[in-house]
């Protein structure tokens, strides 16, 4: 059977993704596949300290190059670049590879044929053992392009481990926003959890991701982190759950001791308690049934 | 002078400090880059302004025109054009970069190009002062397009400052709206996570040879070769003012003090 990938993510930042992943892993009976999919920012593995088996280059689109000794300094390469990719410097263009997507077009319309197309190294992927199992991860190189590419190759990864293993469940601490990263990483996944907390900043964030998740046609749940933080706004979040129709898997509230914890490199299992383990219990009762 | 408001992580307080600063004084554009999740109105009690469509250009076929050659779908490097040997090449729009390779290549002037709305951008007033945001539509990609989309029409308003509320992490989108700017205040917050986001901001700001400070959110953090500008504490009614979209710098005595003494360090450290 193909394995239960499910992805955490939030929209907003700092709602606790990385944290909750951390917690979900230490519950988790039988074996399971991590990955940490946030390439920007990648954290799960400061909390589980994984000892590194393998590590490899991840080279991103090939990006334009521009042979400074044979331009004549036209400007037709600039004029037709639409990611500002390319600027002059001392009657030459040079191409900036952080902006530069790879399209190819600068090729075409250069007369003296002097741009060519060039792989980068753009980040690092790599694998590791956590007391709960392998995890894959990865890091863009900072100022990099193609996020998304390299979220999809970490999943791919984690899912050719999970199949081979036997493992049924994979669990994925994603990025947060909407846009590529985001969207790479919720595509074909088995069920996202979509972790809140109280603020209006998270709520407005948390429709966006809802609204993403509903057009990939990928089933979800929200869970409110320290909820008690407002329960007003909690209580709008759940207002929200009911007139959405979005399934409320679990809150679990705010302690100081969870913040320390975290601080102090620990999973904060026992600091959050009953609410915890509950929450976790309703996320796989739900991804077992979507997938049944 | 334009600030960009930056920080690896999410949520160790951008929007929070942007909006402390404008509030603190007042005279900048406020500006949300961060158009995936953008939340600087909320705290700036921004009333919707008026909204402009961002368009971005895409591929498409006229039937009548194309000789079916597949050069079109041999250009594109984003798997947006599917060709099968014979027939009309089949675009999914949702691939396609708008990057305006595939009618270079068309001999026969069949591949053409068609606006399709990508997110918007609204301005108006937020608490008595200019405002801009770009917003991104779900289920686009166009990130990048759509931060740069909004510095453009932010170029427009003709508000000599700015503070720039920019997007988490460290790939293109954070990197465009730095490399807009003069400087950059990068937010971090004392945990592991906040100083490993931290290092990584930094280097981006550093390989665009921009002046960047730290201002730590949530308490106190170890001595990195960059100069913090102020601390501000993590306290519960902070995060409970957050909470209900409030900025604290409205509500909270002491967090108004740091705000003003980080005006002051701003400009003694980039004069």
């Amino acid at each position: 059977m193909k394995p239960l990938e499910i992805v955490v993510v939030s929209g907003k930042g700092g709602t606790g993704k990385t944290t909750l992943t951390a917690c979900f892993a230490a519950l988790v009976e039988g074996p399971l596949v991590l990955a940490d999919v946030d390439v920007d920012a990648p954290n799960l593995g400061i909390i589980l300290s994984p000892r590194e088996t393998e590590s490899r280059p991840f080279f991103g689109m090939k990006v334009a190059h521009v042979d400074a000794a044979r331009c004549s300094g036209c400007g037709e390469c600039l004029r037709f670049c639409r990611f500002g990719a390319i600027e002059m410097k001392d009657g030459k263009a040079v191409v900036d590879p952080g902006f530069c997507e790879g399209c190819g077009g600068c090729l075409l319309v250069c007369p003296e044929g002097c741009i060519s197309k060039e792989a980068f190294r753009r980040g690092v992927l790599r694998r590791g053992e956590t007391e709960f199992g392998p995890m894959w991860h990865a890091r863009l190189t900072p100022g990099g392009e193609n996020s998304g590419m390299l979220v999809a190759l970490v999943r791919k990864e984690a899912q050719r481990e999970a199949k081979e293993v036997k493992a049924p469940l994979i669990l994925v601490d994603g990025p947060p926003g909407v846009g590529c990263p985001a969207t790479s990483s919720l595509t074909g996944a088995g069920m996202a959890v979509l972790v809140t907390e109280p603020s209006r900043s998270a709520l407005a964030d948390l429709r966006r991701v809802a609204d993403l998740c509903k057009s990939l046609s990928l089933p979800f749940g929200v869970a409110i982190n320290r909820w008690d933080i407002s329960p007003e706004v909690t209580g709008e979040i759940r207002s929200a759950c009911d007139s959405e129709g979005w399934p409320l898997l679990g809150a679990v509230p705010f302690d100081e001791r969870i913040a320390r914890a975290v601080s102090d490199g620990r999973i904060p299992v026992e600091e959050m308690g009953r609410p915890l383990v509950e929450l976790w219990q309703v996320i796989l009762q739900r991804g077992s049934a979507e997938r049944s | 002078m334009k600030i960009a408001v930056a920080s690896g992580k999410g949520g160790a307080g951008k929007t929070s400090i942007a909006a402390s600063l404008l509030l603190g004084r007042p005279g900048s554009l406020a500006m949300d880059l961060d158009v995936e999740e953008p939340n600087l109105g909320i705290l700036l009690g921004f009333d919707g302004g008026s909204a402009h469509p961002v368009l971005q250009p895409a591929a498409y076929i006229e039937p009548d025109l194309c000789s079916a050659c597949g050069r079109c779908a041999q250009a594109c490097e984003f798997g947006a054009i599917a060709w099968f040997g014979s027939g009309l090449p089949v675009i999914n729009e949702s691939l396609c970069h708008g990057c305006g390779a595939c009618p270079l290549v068309c001999p026969t002037g069949a591949m053409k190009e068609r606006d399709r709305e990508v997110g918007e951008i609204r301005s108006g007033t937020a608490s008595g002062a200019p405002f801009i945001e770009g917003r991104l539509k779900v289920g686009a990609v166009s990130t990048v397009y759509v931060i740069e989309q909004t510095m453009r029409a932010g170029e427009k308003l003709s508000v000599r400052d700015w503070i720039m509320d920019g997007p988490p992490g460290v790939s293109c989108p954070a990197a465009s709206v730095l490399r807009a700017a003069d400087v950059a205040i990068m937010v971090a917050e004392p945990t592991p996570f906040g100083l490993s986001d931290l290092a990584s901001v930094l280097e981006v700001a550093s390989d665009l040879r921009k002046p960047a400070a730290v201002v730590v959110n949530k308490a106190g953090l170890g001595d990195r070769s960059v100069e913090v500008l102020e601390r501000f504490p993590f306290t519960r009614s902070v995060a409970e003012t957050g909470a209900l979209g409030k900025c604290p710098y409205s509500t909270d005595a002491d967090w108004a003090a740091r705000t003003d003494r980080l005006w002051r360090a701003i400009e003694r450290v980039f004069s």
